[in-house]
Order: structure tokens, then C-alpha cells, then sequence
């Protein structure tokens, strides 16, 4: 009787002291933990405070957002970079139809092309970024399994160079196969080759100061490449499971080839 | 990183990624299950009194969602999926322990996995669990009882 407790006692010890050194987890951990404090700060209004902390804090937001619309697209606004998915995707019913960002950085206009091999829906549109899911028919709707399309900028960026040399040095649980240049769309870029065959990951990835990108799912193969625009450098980021990847990138060329930037 | 944020994570990371092996075994599963606990702990830091407390509780409970769906929980604890590993538990007597824990419930197995590598009270275990004492009890006693079932005699 007292045996087979000792043996699980001792089996679940050494199934919890199996296994690497987490190290390269805690500074996944710490970069994600990093990000998102820098988002807010770092202690929250006492209750007492509330409603006048509201206040100010509405008074404060609306002089800032002002001061966002009001200032040129180049300024230095160093914010985390996230894409936060809209409650309801947006299916692109009609394919041919002109889609609009309405919120990015530099705007845009793109359409998606018939036959591509996916349904198309925008699955966020922010100052930062915007994100498009392809989904293919035999997606499961498990989380992390479709692909994606994610065009992003940040204003105060930076050159090709830093945001590959971010990109490179923040790599946890993924591989990187090799930088070179290539072209999408019809722009020139400089394309960072990554994949992770861990299984199920969560993986972030930094582009720059304050700006970051996540990513989950299983044995994926990334694209990032960067490219140079009047506005900026832009990032355009293929994510796809490692089966479906050349489709996802091809698909990815052909919707990137429509790509028009609106004054 | 915020202060309490800071301290919390480096007084905790390491026991919670082994009570995510605990569950899961070396997996990229437990690793997920670590960044998840994490980063939910980070929203809600300043409303909690006892962090520690709510990472762990919230470790467990996402160890025993990804090991519900039974097709899942035969892979993670039958096939002992280790892609991870540099050193994954492969010897006789895991692999025969593995083998009785595939066969509980998802409760019973983490009443187990607190009572038997915390060392956990049922009290405590209870508190994790969001159930009575005596639940706990029952758990594991049924628990240990359907493994003694399956031992090859």
C-alpha cells in the first residue's frame, strides 16, 4: 500500500526536476512580463483616489489623443506593439473588394485576390498594426492554427537593420534560418527566416524599443520581412503552421501586391 | 518590470515551472502553462494579497484544462511527449507510474499531484481545488485506490 504512494511521491519529484534548464523560459517570461508593465503603470490609484483619478486620468487621455492625431507621423511614440484582435473578425465576403485600414499608422488600402486558397478576415487594425487571418479550410478554429498576415509599423522606427538586430538577439523558442534579401508584393526587403518545432509555443518576438509582437501555436515558420516605405520602415510577418507555410506566403505575396498606401 | 511584479517572479518561476512538469512533464505544454499563469498574474498583481497563491492555483488549474480533453492527456502522460527534453523520466518505474495516473480523472490526478509532491494538506489542497476537505480526501483515496486496480499482480 505505502509502496505505491512512495513511488508516486518520487516519480512526480523527479518529473518536475526532469527536463532542461529554464532559462531560456524565464527570459521569455521576463521580456512578455517586461512589455506589458511598461504598458501602464506601475501602481494602480487607491480607491479613496478613484473618481478623481478617473477624471484627471480622462482629461489627461483626451489631451494626449489630441496630441497623437496632431502630431506627424514621424514623431517618437515608443509604444508596445501588440495586436489586440478585434471582438468580431471582419469577414472579407467579396473577394476584389478594396480593404481599408482605418487606424494604422500609415494608411492603407489592399484587396484580396480571388483564389488565393483562403477565406480572408481582418482580425485587427490598430495605429500599430494590421492583421489579417487566412484561413484555410481544414483550420480547426483551435487557437494558433490558422495563418496569418501582419503588416506593422511603429512611427519613431528605426532602420532595417535595428529592427532585424532586435528581432535576432530577443529569439526565444524559435530558430533562426537565415536573413537575405528577398521581395514581397513587389517591395524590397530583407526577409528574417525563423521556425520553431517545439510543439504547442508561445513565442515573442521584439522588433524594437517598446515594440513587441506574439505569436502562438504549433510547429510554426515565420517571415518577417522588413521593408522600407515614404512612411517608415514596415514589417510585414508570415505566420504559419510549417504545412501550410509556402501556400500561407504566397497568398501573403499576392494580397501584399495590392498594396497601396493612401495619402 | 513593476517592483511586486519582479519579486514575485523571481521567488516563484522556479517552483512553478516544476509543478508545471509536475503535471505535464517537460513539455512545451508546461512552458506555455508557465508564461500563461504569468502573464494573467501581471494584469491583476495590485488586486491580489497573496500572489504567490493565486500563480499557483492558477498553474494547477491550467495544467488540468490542458489535460481534460482525454486524447490530450494520453499524449502528455501515456506517450510522454518530451520535445523539450534533454532528460525526460523514461525508466520502468515512471513509465508504470504514468501508466496508473493516465487512468484518473483530471481531479484526482491534481489532488494527487498536490498531496504527493507539494505535500500539500487537504486543507490546502481543498483551498486549490475550490472544493471541501472531505472532496479532497475522497480524491485521492479513490484516486490511489483505481491506480492499486491496475497494478499487474
Amino acid at each position: 500500500m505505502i509502496e505505491l504512494e512512495q513511488q508516486v511521491r518520487q516519480h512526480l519529484r523527479e518529473r518536475a526536476e526532469a527536463g532542461p534548464d529554464p532559462t531560456e523560459l524565464r527570459a521569455a517570461v521576463q521580456l512578455r512580463l517586461g512589455t506589458i508593465t511598461d504598458e501602464r503603470p506601475a501602481t494602480r490609484p487607491q480607491r479613496l483616489w478613484l473618481v478623481p483619478a478617473v477624471v484627471v486620468g480622462l482629461i489627461t487621455a483626451l489631451a494626449v489623443g489630441l496630441a497623437w492625431v496632431a502630431s506627424p507621423v514621424g514623431s517618437d511614440r515608443d509604444i508596445a506593439l501588440e495586436t489586440d484582435s478585434i471582438a468580431d473578425r471582419v469577414p472579407l465576403d467579396v473577394a476584389g473588394a478594396p480593404v481599408e485600414s482605418g487606424s494604422f499608422a500609415l494608411p492603407l488600402t489592399l484587396t484580396v485576390p480571388d483564389g488565393i486558397g483562403y477565406d480572408v478576415r481582418v482580425a485587427s487594425d490598430s495605429l500599430r498594426a494590421f492583421e489579417l487571418s487566412l484561413d484555410s479550410e481544414r483550420d480547426t478554429g483551435e487557437p494558433g492554427e490558422s495563418a496569418t498576415l501582419r503588416i506593422l509599423t511603429s512611427p519613431s522606427l528605426l532602420t532595417v537593420g535595428s529592427v532585424l538586430e532586435d528581432l535576432e538577439a530577443g529569439l526565444v523558442h524559435t530558430r533562426l534560418l537565415g536573413i537575405e534579401d528577398d521581395a514581397i508584393g513587389g517591395y524590397q526587403s530583407r526577409v528574417a527566416r525563423m521556425e520553431s518545432d517545439l510543439g504547442m509555443t508561445l513565442a515573442g518576438f521584439k522588433l524594437g524599443p517598446g515594440m513587441f509582437l506574439s505569436a502562438s501555436g504549433v510547429d510554426r515558420r515565420y517571415d518577417a520581412h522588413v521593408i522600407t516605405t515614404t512612411g517608415g520602415v514596415v514589417v510585414v510577418w508570415i505566420d504559419a503552421p510549417f504545412e501550410e507555410f509556402d501556400q500561407a506566403a504566397t497568398a501573403a505575396g499576392e494580397i501584399m501586391s495590392t498594396l497601396r498606401w493612401r495619402s | 518590470m513593476h517592483d511586486r511584479l519582479a519579486f514575485v517572479f523571481e521567488s516563484e518561476f522556479d517552483d512553478m515551472v516544476r509543478l508545471a512538469r509536475a503535471f505535464l512533464g517537460a513539455s512545451a505544454d508546461a512552458e506555455d502553462v508557465v508564461m500563461t499563469a504569468f502573464v494573467r498574474l501581471a494584469d491583476r498583481i495590485d488586486d491580489l494579497d497573496r500572489p504567490g497563491g493565486w500563480l499557483r492555483t492558477t498553474v494547477v488549474n491550467e495544467c488540468r484544462r490542458r489535460l481534460r480533453d482525454h486524447a490530450r492527456r494520453r499524449r502528455i502522460w501515456a506517450d510522454r511527449v518530451v520535445p523539450i527534453s534533454s532528460g525526460g523520466v523514461s525508466n520502468a518505474r515512471d513509465e508504470y507510474v504514468d501508466d496508473l495516473l493516465v487512468e484518473l480523472s483530471d481531479r484526482e490526478r491534481a489532488a494527487i499531484v498536490l498531496t504527493y509532491y507539494l505535500d500539500y494538506s487537504h486543507e490546502e489542497t481543498a483551498v486549490v481545488l475550490g472544493c471541501r476537505r472531505g472532496t479532497v480526501k475522497s480524491l485521492v483515496h479513490r484516486g490511489l485506490k483505481k491506480m492499486r486496480s491496475v497494478v499487474p499482480t
